[in-house]
């Protein structure tokens, strides 16, 4: 049933993610092919560039928005009424929003690299890119490592931050008015106690030997325990508290 | 055999008690109107039974067991609202039910979604109100569940609607399911009723066959029931 639940949940949001990151491919495309035929004083660069530059700076936080609110419309709306009728258990539905939360995590990524690839292939002459591809070899491991370690971490924070919001709306939806300036106002709280009661940092070194160590194990098990701790709380509520209007 | 049971049912909304020690048997085969005023419990008992709600006090039983997932696989329930998702189309839909409801049987949904020329390809979110009601209907009842929790199927359509949708579920449940049909339109509901069950503030002030109601009131269930919730 997992699979299930994630194949419909995916499907929904395609509808509406697929047209926005066609969007940014498309104006990274406009973008670049004008810098490299020297149109940049262009009056219709001027505008393509602003409209680049805010869908690629606001793609995650709609990534993670509209992944939420799915979750909201999905569970907590009318579409609730299906979603709890199917022979499918409480954890289950949770599950599957992470999963689709997380895979849409996923798919942000790809485009941008897509965008990436688009920009350098169209802007950069083929004797830049043959520098960059050789550069790319001589780069030391340890910082593909450091690479790693930040995606891990981006990841379990990502996954805390996305369970925050379902156990947010989950706590909102007991209220009959407001439910989202409800949620959104539980998010900045736990924002805030987060920061004084975890305040750890990033402590990065680059040495001769171990070149680069994220040193404290707590920075993924902080996030995972509270991404546990959401995640009971959305359990709680949507198994025994339910009560959809 | 009895397909749903409640035991002191209870369910409050804070302060509120919307069902108040409830006690129903409901056997199978059975085609059962919950019969009351906007406000006496209808909706609550019904999400109770589909396991929307947690009780606050008692029980209730779906073939001798508490509702949870594996209830959910018997039991069909139509919600009194659009619930399903608009950007979806017939053939969608179709395949989603499938794809979750081991009872449901494809051929029945297209073919009476083929009888009233609905078109597969056209999104729920552009059909009409009406239109979008007898979709609802007919995926919910083309499952071969034990019990069918129809929660104001026929409120806000107009009389041929009515109709339409009162012999879709005369002709599509099982002789072994039971049917619990939530409505204030007793009217229309009557004649296919083999029982009905009077809700008022929440409590079970009758429940007897519809022949009863007719050969102890000389009334009609409709006329008794204007008698009993007269304001």
């Amino acid at each position: 049933m997992l699979g299930k639940l994630i194949k419909y949940d995916f499907k929904a949001l395609a509808k509406n993610m697929f047209p926005i990151y066609g969007l940014m491919i498309a104006l990274t495309l406009v973008c670049s092919l004008m810098i490299r035929f020297n149109l940049e004083k262009n009056f219709v660069f001027g505008i393509a560039m602003f409209a680049w530059i805010v869908s690629m700076s606001s793609s995650f936080a709609i990534t993670i928005w509209m992944t939420v609110m799915r979750f909201y419309h999905g569970l907590l709306k009318n579409e609730g009424y299906l979603s709890f009728a199917l022979p499918v258990k409480t954890e289950i539905h949770i599950l599957a929003k992470v999963f689709n939360a997380l895979i849409w995590a996923v798919v942000e990524v790809i485009v941008l690299g897509i965008c990436a690839l688009i920009f350098a292939f169209t802007v950069a002459t083929l004797r830049d890119l043959m520098e960059a591809f050789k550069y790319i070899f001589t780069i030391d491991l340890d910082f593909y490592l450091m690479l790693l370690q930040m995606s891990l971490l981006g990841a379990v924070e990502l996954l805390a931050g996305d369970c925050l919001f379902f156990a947010a709306f989950s706590i909102a939806h007991l209220f009959d008015r407001h439910q989202k300036l409800i949620a959104g106002a539980f998010v900045v709280l736990m924002f805030i106690i987060r920061i004084f009661l975890f305040p750890q940092r990033f402590s990065m070194e680059f040495g001769p030997q171990s070149q680069l160590i994220i040193l404290q194990p707590l920075l993924y098990i902080i996030p995972l325990l509270l991404a546990g701790v959401y995640s009971f709380v959305t359990w709680y509520i949507l198994d025994r508290r339910l009560n959809l209007q | 055999m009895e397909t749903l049971v409640c035991e002191g049912l209870s369910k409050d909304y804070g302060k509120l008690r919307a069902l108040d020690r409830v006690d129903l048997r409901l056997e199978e085969g059975k085609i059962v109107g919950l019969l009351g005023p906007n406000g006496s419990g209808k909706t609550t008992l019904i999400k109770l039974a589909a396991r929307l709600l947690v009780p606050s006090e008692g029980n209730v039983t779906i073939c001798g067991e508490v509702p949870s997932e594996k209830t959910k696989a018997i039991v069909s329930y139509l919600p009194d609202r659009n619930f399903l998702p608009e950007y979806m189309n017939g053939e969608e839909l179709v395949a989603m039910y499938k794809d979750f409801f081991a009872d449901f049987d494809e051929n029945r949904a297209y073919e009476m979604l083929g009888s009233l020329d609905i078109d597969l390809k056209m999104p729920l979110r552009k059909m009409s109100k009406g239109t979008k009601e007898k979709v609802q209907l007919i995926l919910t009842m083309s499952r071969k569940a034990k019990l069918y929790l129809l929660d104001e199927p026929i409120a806000g359509v107009d009389p041929a609607a009515r109709d339409y949708i009162l012999r879709t579920i005369i002709s599509n449940y099982d002789e072994n399911a039971t049917v619990l049909i939530s409505t204030h339109l007793i009217a229309d509901v009557e004649n296919v009723l083999d029982e009905a069950i009077f809700l008022k503030q929440g409590r079970v002030i009758l429940h007897k066959s519809v022949d009863e109601i007719k050969e102890s009131t000389g009334q009609s269930v409709d006329e008794y029931f204007r008698e009993v919730f007269a304001c």
